[in-house]
């Protein structure tokens, strides 16, 4: 049974039956449609040998063999966990998309679309298919993000923001990003005479070659992720958007940069790897305290987050640059991580957005007086976001910073450290401002049942791996133990 | 002899039913010329063949003239039907149907021949009725002015063919193109600029691109269109057979620069155009280069990019110009706005076309320009990849404002019938992105690839 074409083509097939549905069953209808793909991930889940490390349910056809293209799916525990992510986000983005008013057919149609183009990415193994679906990712956000985020406006600042801006911007970074990471793919097709990734590991070349190849790839990864100083949409982007895009663009897309790197870079030009793991390193630390400190600046809580995505990639990236093990796994597990904490985050932050119109920190205090249940999952949040042993964000960095100790020095440890100290501080200082103190608004409903139905299963994995996160590490780690090597 | 006159059989056809009309008024115009370009389709088609010489070698076929000589007609057909709907000018003016065979039976030839005075008339063949297209509107003085202006470019490009022409013959002593491939001497090259520059005023390549956005801002959208097609691809034809004629180190590098040139110059000036023929005209004229990349390269992959590419941009342009003249005479981008919501058909297709025109998959337009790049790599031209690249972005910019005109901004307008056509030819654009084996296939065969 092909599971993971299924997976992947599934979404597609509700965005065209999402077409032709009577108006008032198009919610319904996609909300199915996504929990279907959820049920099958965890079935793939399920059939998943952990033990073994290579490439699991591989599916090979012929597309246009004429120039060497197929299309070739498979999982390992690098992506498993990526697609159990993205499934699960895309129900919950769903979820929290019942509220959108305004043309939900195309809205659900295009969601559906980039959820299938999301799955088609973290599965792809033939280099042409992957770098379909992560060009095709880009066409769906564009529009939700320019018709279903915010309208377009001149800021006081004489600054254009909106919708339609953010949409532009993100396009273009990441499409500069893309081909450059097409000309990689060129040349190594020109080279091979295939796309099929695991025939271009990269031996026989130079490590000249081999570096120039990388850079070309990490193009596209470094915006994706986003590396400082690449990063400039994102905040216009997550901020823009409606709260079950920002969700899926910090939850999912983001990923896929860090994801592109272990899958391609580290695989197919292992000695580039070695030789450029040193400046991976410092622009990890350069991420993590710039994000930091941009996010502690910020007034706009939604931009606040944005930032701290960005901290927090640079984790990820610090992980994987030191080539062991344990950062590896780290790297991996602060994915998951992150992306469930960062989802909470942005639906929480959707919250107060849609109670009180606005989301300035300057003009939001007491909150933990009005709505205690809100305040609950904000604390759980928040704390998990900040690293505190026994959520889900601690164990992560914790890994990580062993294998910075290991492979790095201990200087790169404190200096990931301050990072920590600066994450705490701006999230204790928003706890500070907005949760504590006076209350300023006294009738604010608290979370409804929708909004639980959709915190609680996050709220629960960020505490399940942070108290035990030993089933989702075997997931992971006989595949980066043999990527370490 | 006999045979002779088969290989020009699309011609005669075409030139037989234009007489007709200029003999008596037919009451069903249109049906008439679809029956000449469906005939001069099939005739075309039956020359499937190896290379064939006829007339005393001035006259050849092979499967890459029939390749051309398909879309040529095929571009064709599609500004017929656009004729058909633009009231402007349908009702009272069916000659302009007959001037638009006989320039489709001029690009036919002009593919085909071998001999220079061929060459000539059927390079003028082609021009001279485009002159009268263009200017065709009654009492609009900018279509007249267009039609001058682009009288006047294409004089001055006939000028230095034949000037080049001349050299030509002088060095060699004949007028047969297989007689003037084993001439050498150093002025040569400067031959080749000359009869260069009239190729690629035809193929609209910067910097012999002036006429282009007057000539499509003055000229009935239907015929925007056809100049859009037929005059490049019947240039692209002339460049091949110029190609294999003299592989000189300079031709390969004038080649190169006007590729980059036009690229650029086309992106950099359609950023700020307003009314979307100026803009097509504009990425017109970047399409011109980003073809010559292929052609530029001379090596079979590029000469097979090049005409993949060119199948594809006529999907992707014509459709555009069909949406283009569903909306009115002379769109501007304002005038796309909530596209959206008057017509979801045409403006999915549209979206389709600037996606493909900008070369994003899963369109044909990306499969196109990844063939390109893929033949420069292969033949390490590393900085004319890096140019078509970044161009792309560029591109990107301003067909996302019309993108972003039908679908984010706000504003008012009356509801559009989709038609057929633009919706049958985003399909085609899809199926060209998804499954391009058939079509990778034809013109592989097209540049003798076995």
């Amino acid at each position: 049974m092909n599971l993971l074409s299924a997976i992947i083509f599934l979404p597609l097939m509700g965005a065209v039956l999402v077409l032709f549905t009577p108006e008032r069953f198009i919610r319904q209808t996609a909300l199915i449609t996504s929990l279907l793909t959820l049920v099958l991930s965890c079935l793939l889940l399920s059939d998943f040998d952990a033990t073994r490390s290579g490439l699991q349910r591989v599916e090979l056809y012929d597309w246009i063999p004429r120039f060497g293209i197929h299309y070739i799916v498979g999982v390992d525990g690098l992506s498993l966990p990526m697609i159990l992510l993205t499934a699960l986000l895309s129900s919950i983005a769903i979820v929290s998309s019942w509220k959108i008013k305004t043309k939900i057919r195309g809205y659900f149609a295009l969601f559906l679309l980039l959820q299938s183009s999301m799955t088609g990415v973290f599965a792809s193994l033939d280099l042409f298919l992957f770098f379909i679906f992560w060009e095709l990712m880009l066409l769906p956000m564009y529009f939700l993000i320019g018709i279903w985020g915010a309208p377009a406006r001149v800021d006081a600042d004489g600054q254009t923001r909106g919708g339609p801006y953010a949409a532009i911007k993100f396009l273009i970074y990441t499409l500069i990003g893309s081909l450059a990471m097409l000309i990689g793919i060129i040349w190594l097709w020109n080279d091979a005479g295939t796309f099929d990734s695991r025939l271009l590991i990269g031996v026989g070349r130079t490590v000249e070659i081999q570096v120039a190849l990388w850079l070309l790839f990490f193009a596209a990864f470094a915006v994706k992720i986003p590396m400082v100083p690449f990063h400039t949409w994102l905040p216009d982007a997550h901020v823009e958007a409606p709260t079950p895009i920002s969700l899926i663009l910090a939850g999912v897309l983001l990923k896929m940069g860090t994801y592109g790197i272990l899958r391609f870079n580290f695989v197919l030009f292992p000695e580039a790897t070695s030789a450029l793991a040193m400046p991976l390193a410092f622009f990890g630390i350069l991420n993590i305290l710039y994000g930091g400190l941009c996010a502690m600046a910020q007034n706009d809580l939604k931009r606040l987050v944005a930032y701290s995505s960005i901290s927090h990639m640079g984790f990820v990236m610090l992980g994987m640059s030191t080539l062991t093990p344990e950062g590896l796994n780290g790297a991996v597990l602060q994915m998951v991580s992150h992306g469930t904490i960062t989802a909470m985050l942005f639906l929480l932050v959707g919250v107060i957005y849609d109670r009180v119109g606005h989301r300035d920190l300057r003009k939001l205090s007491g909150l933990a007086l009005t709505m205690p249940h809100y305040t609950g999952f904000v604390i759980l949040a928040f704390f998990a976001s900040l690293g505190l042993p026994g959520l889900s964000g601690f164990v992560g960095e914790l890994l990580i910073l062993l294998g910075v100790w290991k492979s790095w020095s201990v200087l790169l440890v404190a200096l990931a450290g301050l990072g920590i100290v600066i994450t705490a501080a701006y999230h204790l200082w928003v706890i500070n401002r907005a949760w504590l103190g006076e209350a300023i608004f006294h009738d604010l409903p608290d979370l409804s049942l929708r909004e639980t139905i959709m915190l609680a299963p996050l709220a629960a994995i960020v505490v399940w791996i942070g108290v035990y996160p030993a089933p989702v590490l075997r997931i992971l780690d006989a595949t980066l133990t043999e990527l370490a090597k | 002899m006999n045979s002779d006159l088969r290989a020009v059989a699309p011609e005669i056809i075409l030139i037989l039913f234009a007489s007709v009309f200029f003999l008596r008024r037919s009451k069903h115009p249109v049906a008439l010329v679809y029956a000449a370009l469906g005939l001069g389709a099939l005739a075309t088609f039956f020359q499937w063949s190896h290379p064939l010489f006829f007339f005393d070698s001035s006259y050849e076929i092979h499967k890459g003239t029939t390749f051309l000589k398909v879309m040529i007609l095929a571009s064709a057909a599609i500004s017929v039907h656009l004729f058909k709907s633009d009231p402007e000018i349908s009702r009272h003016r069916p000659e302009l149907l007959a001037l638009m065979l006989i320039a489709t039976a001029g690009g036919i030839l002009l593919v085909s021949a071998r001999h220079l005075a061929l060459i000539y008339l059927a390079f003028e063949m082609l021009s001279i009725p485009s002159y009268a297209l263009v200017g065709s509107i009654p009492g609009s003085s900018k279509s007249n002015e267009a039609g001058i202006k682009y009288a006047i470019f294409g004089g001055t490009s006939s000028a230095l063919l034949l000037y080049g022409f001349s050299i030509l013959y002088g060095i060699s002593g004949s007028l047969r193109y297989d007689q003037i491939m084993t001439a050498s001497g150093p002025a040569l090259p400067i031959a080749a600029v000359l009869i260069g520059a009239g190729a690629m005023y035809k193929l609209a390549a910067a910097p012999f691109h002036y006429w282009i956005p007057d000539a499509f801002e003055g000229a009935p959208i239907s015929i925007a269109a056809f100049l859009s097609a037929v005059p490049k691809i019947a240039a692209v034809g002339m460049i091949l057979t110029l190609s294999s004629t003299v592989p000189h180190e300079s031709w390969r590098t004038l080649l190169t620069v006007l590729a980059v040139v036009s690229m650029t110059w086309g992106n950099l000036a359609a950023l700020n155009q307003n009314s979307i023929k100026r803009l097509l005209a504009y990425s017109a004229v970047a399409h011109a280069g980003t073809m010559l990349v292929g052609l530029s390269l001379l090596t079979q992959d590029g000469y097979f990019a090049a005409l993949f590419y060119l199948a594809v941009y006529l999907l992707m342009n014509l459709g555009a110009f069909t949406v283009a003249g569903r909306i009115g005479p002379d769109p501007s981008v304002e005038d796309f706005r909530k596209l959206s919501t008057r017509s979801p058909l045409l403006a999915f297709s549209m979206a389709v076309f600037l996606l493909s025109l900008t070369g994003l998959p899963p369109f044909g337009g990306f499969i196109g320009k990844f063939l390109i790049v893929a033949a420069a790599l292969e033949a390490d031209a590393y900085l004319l990849a890096a140019a078509l690249i970044i161009n792309t972005v560029i591109s990107l910019y301003y067909y996302a404002r019309i993108l972003r005109a039908m679908y984010l901004e706000p504003g008012s307008g009356t509801a559009i019938v989709p038609g057929f056509l633009a919706p049958a030819l985003a399909a085609l654009v899809l199926i060209a992105g998804l499954w391009w084996e058939p079509l990778a296939r034809f013109a592989q065969q097209a540049v003798g690839f076995k």
